[in-house]
């Protein structure tokens, strides 16, 4: 009797991109365990895996698929949101090179949990499965969890860890509710039956799908840093190392967006569109106003930071809100130009920060940037062209993304919205330019930062996102065209 | 070979970002060998470039990238996108160039002129010491500028060219910068050139408004073809031409150019002579289908050309700074060339347009070459007596001079006698005799520049002594410059003048790019007595300009008795023309002191009442901020709590 075994058709290059991170991941992490001392070394090996996933993803780019019976999607949204997760991922990396010379508290785990949680960013984008992208978000904030409070003998790194954990938890208990409703209501994690059961449901049942929506809804809120769930936004990036709160402030932010789209597009596009256009519009307003007004008190330059994500969260609601090909286009181009002006702000923060002699960091204060300008005039500009590309002048990239998002909102009738993004972007230059005065305009009334002369890598972080953010600005074409195929 | 005329803007580029960005890591020899390098490349690529689109054009077509229209003889590149707004009908403008025989010739005298003039700057900028590579760099960033502005196939593309040259010719100016009237002097020619960019713009938006393309072969297409109307085309027309009476300095936004001379004297021969300024007429010959929609649109333009042709040469005649009198006879070359254009001899402007970038050129390194022997000297009146001291500068100015002047067979000669036949010809006799006297005050100005410099006892005995002709590196570009004066006029014979035959090559090879074949309408040899009548007024042309030179013989050498009396007579006269009739004043009182006071009382305004809604309004928002942060306790129970009310009404909202 021979015995033979048939193999089920197993589309393994879908998860290439993600087994690559997650093998690097474990690689460096048992690096770790033995080999201590090359902390640069395990920067570049990082590197070098993330960019080894960049290409497995773009691989996929002529042949879009699904695989594992809907658990994994190929396609062209899937595959810029990872991208531009992979950037936010490289530009942590790329400060944390110089970053972790400075603080010896930091182990070297560091960049294999980024890179955990940047596998978790790619799972979390290209799924239509809610129990798949449950698993790439809990894949992607554990290891924030940790990273965050890596430094166990600073107290606001332990504090933030522990802040981010706690609310992180809770969020996440409304998000799996949420998932559990909707699997009660229509039997089924894929979007497309929910969808589909959506819009036959009736009376109890439709109303069972409706609260998995709110609950799901608030989960993801907490992620991308809407408010009333912002809260912890500004106390963990305030304490998390620099390169840290770089990546949660950039790679959980595209993430978190690119999922809240395909979920909402997909899932609830037909049954339950006026449901949550209506909440989102809310969220994104109040948003929009908390961020820009709470920023503008800031003395803090990481908090200052910390409240503009949270203003850039409003906007990007936005276009989530307009519900057109255009509104995610213009949300896509939007997270790019995002992800590079504020991972390049963070890093100049990283680059001229440092701890002090009694463990308390300097660097963070907009106080120690006074006369940046005048004492590292490369950085300075740096600084100033990413505050001008945050407020959304020309000729950066966050003035178009700017540009394209209120011009969405517009051709999708919500102009009441747009002119509220508009208003909200003035608020928001007066604080972003408070800074450039600082760097520019104001001579330092105390003793200035003695800031290590950074390393070559250290500027390409900064050379590479001030280079995006121009490119972005100058010539839009470069991304419209990719986001212009048929996204899903 | 086409397929690469992407590259020929781009070497200067490149050049200009290495000597620019690398400069301070660069010796002097080789920041110079680099910039002249990029240039000279482009200009072999030009020449190329050239040769395929005279040759067997059908063999270039069906390269990647290039569309050839055979007939037209044009080739486009598209080189890559860059703006896409909105879906069909939106905004589109690609990097797309044009190469037609109008353009081959404009890039052909840029970078061949350019070359020249980057090798001459070697030696003029020997003792520079720290802008040295600057100088390059910025030189460099000006020949791609210009390289842009006269390939770019839509309009978008030749207004990042247009702003570029008059960034670069702003940086330039101002090149001394620690000088106060230098810097002032860059000033005034950027704010100048603003208005004028001001009207361009609004033109390019009116046009694009009326025929809804900005590419410029569909647009001249559609003008030519009636898709325009006549009134939107006439609006287009002078908004557009109010750009280039600013960046070609007509009447009256000319006081620029003057001004201009403050940058270092090759910048002046490159840019404020030979290329820049001649944008505006490049442009208005390019869009000669355009300006042709409606008549007035073309009588503006020679109106103004002709008016400034007279009224500069009046100027010239009285300055005694010789760079201030080259730039007065540029602002009335210029006039020239908006005259011919304006009669609808396109063909004719742009022939004058080269010849005089080959002679003005040549009189300005000649000039800087004799600045450069006297140590900074500009007056004339200190000058005198250099001919045996400077023969190969001599030569190439008197050359240079001749062909200024008009004198058959030096490169002027012909080009203005063809604009001065077209306007004859088309049957415009006021704009004609207004030309006519203006060539005879040309060539008396021009005539005392060089008697002055060269004749006649020194001025300035000890200065004198000291003079030395120019280094080679400087002498050969001279040389070759003077060279092309002398013979640089033969590509354009006239008809009447070519003894049966035809060597007026350059108006054929133009033909097909120009609106009308660039022959002024109703001017074609044969009306009005034919090829007799034109070697009739070429040589009453001769004539007049005769009589300008021994006039200033007369004055300047000769020293007749006669000829004295005249500068007495006119002494009033003179006196204003020294001043340029007070222009700078003029405006000064007319525009720039009421937009001061208009400045003050709005200031007051804006203080008093905008500036204090504004406060209210931000200091309301800073006390709503300030109140927020009270929420942000820092206590996780807190901030549950706030998660948990959010969840609470997104269910409100999200349950029916």
């Amino acid at each position: 009797v021979s015995l033979s075994i048939t193999w089920p058709a197993v589309d393994w290059a879908a998860l290439v991109p993600a087994l690559v991170l997650v093998v690097g991941a474990s690689g460096l992490l048992l690096a770790a365990a033995g080999a201590r001392a090359w902390r640069r070394a395990h920067g570049y090996a990082a590197l070098g895996t993330l960019v080894l996933a960049a290409c497995a993803s773009a691989a996929g780019w002529q042949t879009p698929r699904s695989a594992f019976g809907g658990m994994v999607i190929i396609d062209h949204f899937g595959i810029l949101a990872s991208c531009a997760a992979y950037l936010a991922c490289a530009l942590a990396i790329l400060m944390s090179l110089t970053y972790l010379e400075r603080e010896p508290g930091i182990p070297p785990e560091h960049y294999g949990l980024m890179l955990l949680s940047t596998a978790g960013m790619g799972l979390m984008v290209s799924s239509l499965n809610l129990v798949a992208i449950f698993v790439g978000l809990e894949l992607l904030s554990i290891p924030l969890y940790v990273m965050a409070g890596l430094v166990r003998t600073r107290l606001e790194a332990i504090e933030a860890s522990m802040k981010y954990f706690l609310l992180g938890a809770l969020a996440t208990c409304f998000l799996i509710y949420g998932i559990a409703f909707l699997y009660g209501g229509s039997g089924s994690f894929d979007l497309e039956q929910i969808a589909l059961a959506l819009d036959h449901a009736k009376g109890a049942r439709s109303r069972w799908l409706l609260a998995g929506l709110g609950l799901l809804l608030v989960g993801m809120a907490f992620k991308v840093a809407a408010a009333p769930f912002h809260f912890w936004v500004p106390d963990v990036y305030e304490g998390s190392p620099v390169p840290v709160a770089s990546f949660m402030a950039t790679g959980t932010k595209a993430a978190a967006f690119a999922a809240l789209v395909r979920v909402l597009f997909v899932g609830f596009g037909a049954g339950a569109l006026l449901e949550w256009r209506h909440a989102l519009t809310v969220l994104a307003i109040a948003t929009m106003a908390i961020g820009n007004l709470l920023a503008l008190g800031q003395t803090n330059l990481k908090r200052l930071l910390a409240y503009s994500s949270v203003a850039h969260a409003g906007y990007l609601l936005i276009g989530v809100v307009t519900f057109t090909s255009a509104g995610v286009e213009s949300l896509l181009y939007y997270l790019f130009a995002y992800v590079l002006m504020t991972g390049g702000a963070f890093g100049v923060v990283a680059l001229s920060s440092g701890a002090d002699p009694d463990g308390r960091e300097r660097g963070a204060e907009i106080e120690d940037y006074v006369g940046l300008g005048g004492r590292q005039p490369v950085l300075g500009l740096a600084l100033c062209l990413f505050m001008l590309a945050l407020a959304g002048i020309p000729p950066t990239g966050g003035f178009v993304a700017k540009f394209y998002l209120f011009r969405a909102a517009v051709e999708a009738d919500l102009i009441s919205l747009a002119v509220v993004g508009v208003l909200n972007s003035v608020v928001g230059a007066v604080y972003y330019l408070r800074v450039v005065v600082a760097v520019t305009m104001r001579q330092p009334g105390r003793p200035a930062l003695s800031a290590a002369e950074p390393g070559a890598l250290a500027c390409a972080c900064v050379g590479l996102a001030m280079a995006g953010t121009l490119l972005l600005g100058i010539y839009p074409g470069v991304l419209t065209r990719l986001s212009a195929q048929p996204l899903f | 070979v086409i397929r690469l005329l992407w590259l020929v803007p781009l070497l200067p580029f490149a050049g200009a970002a290495v000597v620019g960005l690398c400069g301070r890591w660069l010796s002097r020899r080789a920041a110079a060998g680099v910039a002249c390098a990029s240039v000279a490349a482009a200009f072999a690529l030009a020449l190329g470039a050239t040769l395929a689109l005279s040759g067997d054009l059908a063999a270039q077509a069906g390269e990647p990238g290039v569309e050839i229209d055979l007939a037209a003889r044009r080739a486009v590149v598209h080189v890559a996108d860059w703006i896409a707004v909105g879906g069909e009908g939106g905004v589109r403008a690609p990097w797309r160039l044009l190469l037609d025989p109008l353009s081959a010739v404009m890039i052909l005298v840029v970078t061949g002129v350019g070359a020249l003039i980057h090798l001459y700057s070697i030696g003029y900028m020997a003792e520079e010491e720290r802008g040295f590579a600057r100088y390059f760099a910025f030189l460099n960033l000006f020949v791609g500028m210009m390289l842009l502005l006269v390939l770019g196939a839509s309009l978008p593309v030749l207004f990042v060219g247009w702003e570029g040259v008059g960034l670069c010719s702003y940086l330039l100016i101002g090149f001394y910068y620690e000088k106060e009237w230098c810097a002032d002097a860059g000033r005034k020619a950027f704010i100048v050139n603003r208005i004028g960019d001001a009207g361009f713009l609004l033109g390019v938006v009116t046009l694009f408004a009326a025929a809804g393309t900005l590419e410029i072969d569909a647009l001249l297409a559609r003008a030519a073809s009636g898709g325009v109307e006549r009134e939107a085309a006439l609006a287009a027309s002078l908004l557009l031409f109010v750009g280039a009476i600013g960046k070609s300095a007509q009447i009256p936004l000319y006081v620029w150019l003057p001004d201009a001379m403050a940058g270092p004297t090759p910048v002046s021969a490159l840019i404020h002579a030979a290329t820049m300024v001649t944008a505006g007429v490049y442009m208005v010959c390019r869009l000669g289908a355009l300006f042709s929609v409606h008549p007035l649109a073309l009588g503006v333009v020679a109106g103004i050309g002709v008016a400034t042709a007279l009224y500069a040469a009046t100027i010239a005649c009285a300055q005694t700074d010789i760079k201030k009198v080259l730039a007065y006879s540029t602002v009335s070359q210029l006039g020239y060339m908006f005259a011919g254009a304006g009669v609808g001899a396109f063909g004719a402007a742009i022939f004058h347009l080269v010849t005089h970038a080959l002679f003005k050129a040549a009189l300005f390194l000649g000039a800087g070459s004799v600045i450069h022997a006297l140590h900074g000297e500009q007056e004339m009146g200190r000058m005198g007596g250099l001919r045996d001291r400077m023969p190969i500068t001599y030569f190439t100015m008197v050359f240079g001079a001749l062909a200024l002047a008009g004198i058959v067979p030096f490169a002027g000669f012909f080009s203005k006698d063809e604009i001065l036949w077209a306007a004859l010809g088309g049957g415009h006799r006021i704009l004609w005799i207004m030309a006519l006297a203006g060539a005879g005050l040309t060539a008396f100005y021009v005539s005392r520049l060089v008697l002055r410099i060269f004749h006649g006892e020194p001025g300035d005995g000890a200065l004198a002594a000291r003079a030395h002709e120019s280094p080679r590196v400087m002498a050969w570009p001279l040389a070759a410059l003077g060279g092309l004066s002398v013979v640089g006029g033969l590509i354009g014979v006239p008809r009447a003048l070519s003894m049966g035959g035809d060597w007026n090559r350059i108006g054929r090879w133009l033909a097909p790019a120009l609106a009308g074949g660039g022959h002024a309408a109703g001017g074609r040899a044969g009306s009005h007595g034919g090829a007799l009548a034109e070697i009739g007024a070429a040589l009453l042309s001769l004539a007049v300009a005769g009589c300008g030179l021994y006039l200033a013989w007369a004055l300047y050498e000769g020293r007749l008795e006669w000829a004295r009396r005249i500068p007495e007579r006119l002494a009033p006269l003179a006196a204003r023309a020294r001043a340029a009739y007070a222009v700078d004043d003029l405006y000064e009182a007319a525009v720039l002191r009421p937009y001061a006071a208009l400045c003050a009382w709005a200031r007051r305004i804006d203080a008093g009442a905008v500036d204090g809604m504004v406060n209210g309004v931000a200091k309301t928002v800073e006390i709503a901020g300030h109140f927020g942060r009270y929420l942000q306790t820092g206590f996780v129970r807190n901030y549950a709590l706030f998660l948990l009310l959010g969840a609470a009404l997104i269910l409100y909202w999200v349950l029916p």
